[in-house]
């Protein structure tokens, strides 16, 4: 039986490599490290954690430990490793990671149908069954080459994300859904906000404190001014946000009429 | 929210954000991040077995398709690596049941609105509702998850 690929040794990779060579079939896993690094990777083990040393939660009442719970029951071994070298954190699931890594990069090494190749990948091969886990920081060469392969849309690069609420804990009494311009389905909640709480709300969020960004991430800044940070137009002036997300146009109320004719700021969430 | 994009601390985020009238009790799924993520448009590009559309041999996984966080990295492994090895033996793959976390979670990434896509971790809120609401939070989560655990005993 031919090889399948698998490209990037990291938490997906690795478990993807396991799963193939379980089913009996060889499996080739390329991870580039340590002949190329990566900006956040510190060794050359598999699975590396490259932040926490922590899954989440471990309770099945909560998102994560339900996913740990799937996982544990289809025999993931990125899991069952996890749980093996388990360190105390209240009810979360952390681990030892130098161990936990180690521990990985082992047992695939040694698993007669995995071949585990030190090389860079920089161009999908066209040939066979190929699995791309590549992660957040896919060596330049290759995020060029899905680019060209997908399209300039399909690719992003800088990871500019805004907060996603659970829309059951939105108070409707208060907000309202609507599109813009009533295009398509109401697909937005909006949250009216007058004058004052307008003004209010704007002098928080402009002395609010923001998050370090590393290294690496500052060389690549140049990405935010295409999907600036709210805070960011917080400080360029009181009206700022008024003529971005928070413009009152296109919005109608029944309870509160149109927005920009009665001074109403709107946002969709 | 639309146009939040934040690079504002974690629980600063909260605490300005749910003075917004009607999010005063805003649950946050995920908070707003600022930092390199190379991600595909799955919704453009995957299907929710994590084939690519445009070549079936072709799988991918990870935080790359718009997955976030360790174990949601795992879980696309698990099921990328099971789809790999189905193909190569003539099998069909896989569609893991969306009541699960892992169903519900690939379903959303190759389902949603394209246009503002973005990384999406475990969440309940990407999982199908009961038809009846189960009001108490906790009682609501231990049901989903019941659910899930019993639909994923009747695959394989
Ligand atoms: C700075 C940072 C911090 C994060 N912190 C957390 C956290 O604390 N908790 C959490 O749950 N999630 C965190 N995440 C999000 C995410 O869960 C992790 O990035 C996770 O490791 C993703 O798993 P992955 O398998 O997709 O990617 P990775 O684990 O990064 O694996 C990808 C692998 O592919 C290799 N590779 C890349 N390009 C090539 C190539 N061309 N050829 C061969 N090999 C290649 C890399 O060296 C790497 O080993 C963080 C992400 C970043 C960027």
């Amino acid at each position: 039986m031919n090889n399948i690929t698998v490209i990037g040794g990291g938490i997906a990779g690795t478990e993807t490599a396991w799963q193939i060579a379980q089913a009996g079939i060889p499996v080739d896993l390329y991870e580039m490290r340590p002949v190329v690094k990566s900006p956040a990777h510190h060794s050359e083990e598999l699975a590396e954690l490259v932040c926490s040393n922590s899954f989440g939660a471990d309770a099945t009442d909560r998102a994560a430990g339900l996913l740990h719970e799937e996982l544990r029951r289809l025999n993931s071994i990125i899991i069952h490793t996890a749980d093996s070298h388990r360190v105390p954190a209240g009810g979360a699931l952390a681990v030892d990671r130098g161990i936990f890594s180690q521990n990985l990069t082992q047992t695939l090494a040694n698993h007669p149908l995995i071949t585990l190749r030190r090389e860079e990948i920089k161009a999908i091969p066209v040939e066979g069954i190929v699995v791309l886990a590549t992660g957040p920081l896919t060596s330049p060469p290759l995020a060029q080459e899905l680019q060209n392969l997908t399209g300039m849309d399909y690719l992003n690069f800088f990871d500019a994300a805004s907060p996603i609420v659970v829309g059951e804990s939105i108070n409707k009494d208060i907000a309202f859904l609507a599109s813009r311009y009533d295009k398509g389905e109401a697909a937005y909640f909006n949250c009216p906000m007058n004058k004052e709480q307008y003004w209010h709300f704007w002098q928080e969020l402009r002395q609010a404190q923001q998050a370090e960004l590393k290294d690496f991430e500052r060389e690549n800044a140049k990405f935010f001014e295409a999907c600036l940070p709210i805070e960011e137009l917080a400080q360029r002036g009181e009206e700022t946000m008024r003529y971005g997300p928070l413009k009152p146009i296109g919005l109608f109320d029944a309870r509160l009429g149109d927005f920009k004719e009665n001074k109403v700021n709107g946002l969709m969430v | 929210m639309v146009g939040f994009q934040t690079n504002l601390k974690w629980g600063e985020q909260q605490r300005v954000f749910r003075m917004i009238p009607g999010l005063e009790n805003a649950e946050f799924v995920r908070m707003g991040v600022m930092h390199q993520n190379t991600f595909l448009n799955a919704p453009q590009l995957l299907k929710n077995t994590l084939q690519f559309k445009y070549r079936d041999t072709l799988l991918a996984a990870g935080q790359i398709i718009g997955t976030e966080g360790y174990t949601a990295a795992a879980a696309g492994g698990w099921l990328a690596g099971t789809n790999a090895a189905r193909i190569a033996q003539n099998k069909e793959p896989l569609t893991l049941p969306n009541v699960t976390m892992m169903g519900a979670l690939f379903e959303f990434i190759s389902t949603a609105d394209a246009k503002h896509f973005q990384p999406m971790p475990p969440n309940f809120g990407i999982i199908p509702a009961f038809s009846e609401k189960i009001r108490n939070k906790r009682e609501r989560y231990q049901a989903y998850a019941e659910r899930s655990l019993n639909a994923l005993a009747l695959i394989r």
